[in-house]
């Protein structure tokens, strides 16, 4: 009897516990709650349900008008430019991204070592980070010598002018954008840096006592502990070239808002058709690199 | 094995990267980590160091083919042309109001919505995490206009106002990857702490303030700097709700040429009224010179603070 009344009242007691914990947590995360639905889930939504109205704009007041799928319909079929530029721009995140993810990691793991001058380097390397920014990079785009270094090492570049094969003309554009490409690495750097310090010291030691060479345990150790954040970080990259400010589809999509026939919904339809393929291509970057299973 | 030895054991055993092995390779190793860095380094170093040599330069060194890279003397027209174009202070001004404190606001904010998150018993955690990275996905556009038309109607727009509103509620640029560092980093501190400070009597608020705020320095200064950065180079967002009541220094740098060439149309082009490479150049690097200067301000605690937050988790 005198146990069960105890457990009982420890029980009430764990309850309002909790309850007071789910209180002040909530306290704790309501401001964030508040914005959430006040500025970004109320214009997510009203920017899809103006996806399928015409906008009027009336004195005073916005009208909207129900035409269904004809937005969706005119950026495929009448717009000329849209379909151009929304491929090059998937193409580019898609070929741009790899890139990225391995540049980065290199970069990362040689900073990881310890020599002399170490924190001068990740100064430099973290130094894209701060300066990154639309304007800046448009800027220094328009001047085209700024943002590519003359690499004619080896003849190299003039040899993919004279092959007109379709893969010689892609290598060349990545060499033209050799730095732009390098310049979204900065933040990938840094959470593969702080990725590899968490990697226990200890296994690779275990690893050189039972007679496995530098480069296995690169890929036996190294690499299925950063599964998890190649993956973070090849998300991330995909969002970041894809919202570039620079980039042609958001370029046509700004420009599309103050389109007089069909304002802002024309422009909500391309941004949500842009959103909708990058959500695809991370979509796939999550189905190849998602953990394995029995993994951890 | 002593700690001594054992740290040059793993010296010789870290050069895994490219295979070598054995005390023998070591300079060998070291050597070709500085050459790849170095090679990269200067890749990535390559448009900084342009931009600083051409906007040195006047008219005569930029038509010389002689003069490539160091100018033969050093000459701050450009810089002054710039900065008048520009409207330096003005735009730094009114850069600094749109900055310092949202980036604080959103520092705070953040900290308390992670810390509530980590530490407490919240309903649907995760489904909030979740929706939380579901809009780091979806671009910036999509929410642009929607929420131009929302402050509208609070007859926000042309004050400064929205950037405020919406770094306090958490929901500037990219705040989601803060709000995952914060879980992160609240996540992985012992428990222990905060129970001993209940224990003695403190309140929820003030174990926060008192104990997990503290702690939390590296994750605050990662994120102050960040969300400083993120919204001073914004453009297609923040800066375009307070068009009429702040411009910030990029919003003059994109309209750089037209506003050049309001300027300076009545000088005419023989008289150094032409708008050159070496004068745009300055400009764009005057915008970010204030972010340089925060860079290399605060870069030690920067490195340190990446080292300590547990961005990654487990």
């Amino acid at each position: 009897m005198k146990k069960q009344k105890k457990e009982a009242r420890r029980s009430r007691l764990r309850l309002s516990y909790r309850a007071r914990s789910t209180v002040t947590g909530t306290m704790f995360f309501l401001p964030w709650l508040i914005g959430f639905f006040a500025i970004t889930a109320y214009p997510l939504i009203y920017s899809l349900v103006i996806c399928f109205h015409q906008v009027q704009i009336k004195p005073g007041e916005i009208g909207l008008e129900y035409i269904g799928w004809e937005y969706f319909r005119q950026a495929f079929a009448v717009d000329t430019e849209y379909p151009t530029k929304l491929i090059s721009s998937v193409c580019n995140v898609l070929m741009g991204t790899p890139l990225v993810v391995v540049f980065s990691l290199v970069i990362a793991l040689l900073l990881n070592r310890k020599f002399r001058g170490r924190t001068v380097y990740r100064i430099v390397f973290f130094l894209p980070v701060v300066i990154m920014s639309g304007p800046v990079m448009s800027e220094l785009m328009s001047e085209s010598s700024a943002m590519s270094i003359n690499m004619d090492i080896m003849g190299i570049r003039s040899i993919l002018m004279e092959l007109d094969y379709g893969w010689a003309s892609v290598l060349l554009t990545f060499l033209n954008s050799f730095v732009r490409i390098l310049w979204f690495c900065g933040v990938q750097i840094i959470v593969f840096l702080a990725g590899l310090q968490k990697i226990d010291r200890n296994m690779y030691e275990a690893a050189a006592i039972d007679g496995a060479t530098a480069w296995e345990a690169f890929w036996k150790i190294t690499l299925p502990h950063m599964r998890p954040i190649i993956l973070l970080n090849t998300i991330y990259t995909i969002v970041e070239m894809g919202t570039a400010s620079d980039d042609a589809t958001n370029v046509k999509i700004v420009g599309a808002i103050r389109d007089i026939a069909r304002p802002y919904s024309y422009a909500a339809v391309l941004s949500w058709i842009y959103a909708f393929c990058l959500l695809l291509l991370i979509l796939i970057a999550f189905v190849l690199l998602k953990p394995r299973k029995g993994s951890e | 094995m002593s700690l001594k030895k054992d740290r040059t054991y793993w010296q010789r055993k870290t050069y895994w990267l490219i295979g070598s092995r054995g005390k023998e390779n070591s300079r060998l190793g070291k050597l070709t980590t500085y050459f790849i860095l170095t090679g990269m380094g200067f890749v990535f170093l390559y448009p900084l160091l342009y931009m600083l040599s051409v906007s040195f330069m006047d008219t005569e060194d930029l038509v010389d083919a002689t003069v490539t890279w160091i100018p033969t003397h050093l000459s701050v027209e450009s810089f002054l042309k710039a900065a008048k174009t520009l409207d330096f202070w003005s735009g730094i001004k009114d850069s600094l109001i749109m900055t310092v404190i949202p980036a604080g606001l959103q520092t705070f904010t953040l900290a308390l919505t992670g810390y509530g998150l980590a530490r407490y018993r919240v309903p649907g955690k995760k489904f909030w995490m979740a929706l939380a990275v579901f809009i780091f996905l979806i671009p910036t556009q999509v929410t642009m206009i929607p929420r131009f038309l929302l402050f509208n109607s609070y007859k926000m727009i042309g004050t400064i106002w929205p950037v405020y509103l919406i770094s306090a509620l958490g929901q500037g640029v990219k705040s989601s990857v803060f709000l995952l560092i914060y879980y992160n980093f609240f996540n992985s501190y012992p428990k222990s702490l905060d129970e001993a400070a209940k224990i003695d009597g403190a309140g929820p608020l003030k174990v926060f303030f008192k104990i997990a705020l503290p702690m939390a320095k590296p994750a605050l200064v990662l994120t102050y700097l960040f969300s400083f950065i993120w919204i001073w180079n914004d453009t297609t967002q923040l800066p375009q709700y307070s068009t009429g009541a702040a411009t910030t220094l990029p919003m003059h740098l994109q309209q750089f040429v037209e506003r050049f060439n309001k300027l300076y149309a009545s000088v005419g082009v023989s008289t150094g009224g032409a708008l050159n490479e070496s004068i745009r150049l300055a400009g764009t690097l005057l915008t970010i010179l204030p972010l340089i200067l925060l860079y290399f301000l605060v870069q030690k605690q920067f490195v340190e603070s990446i080292e300590r937050t547990g961005l990654t988790g487990e």
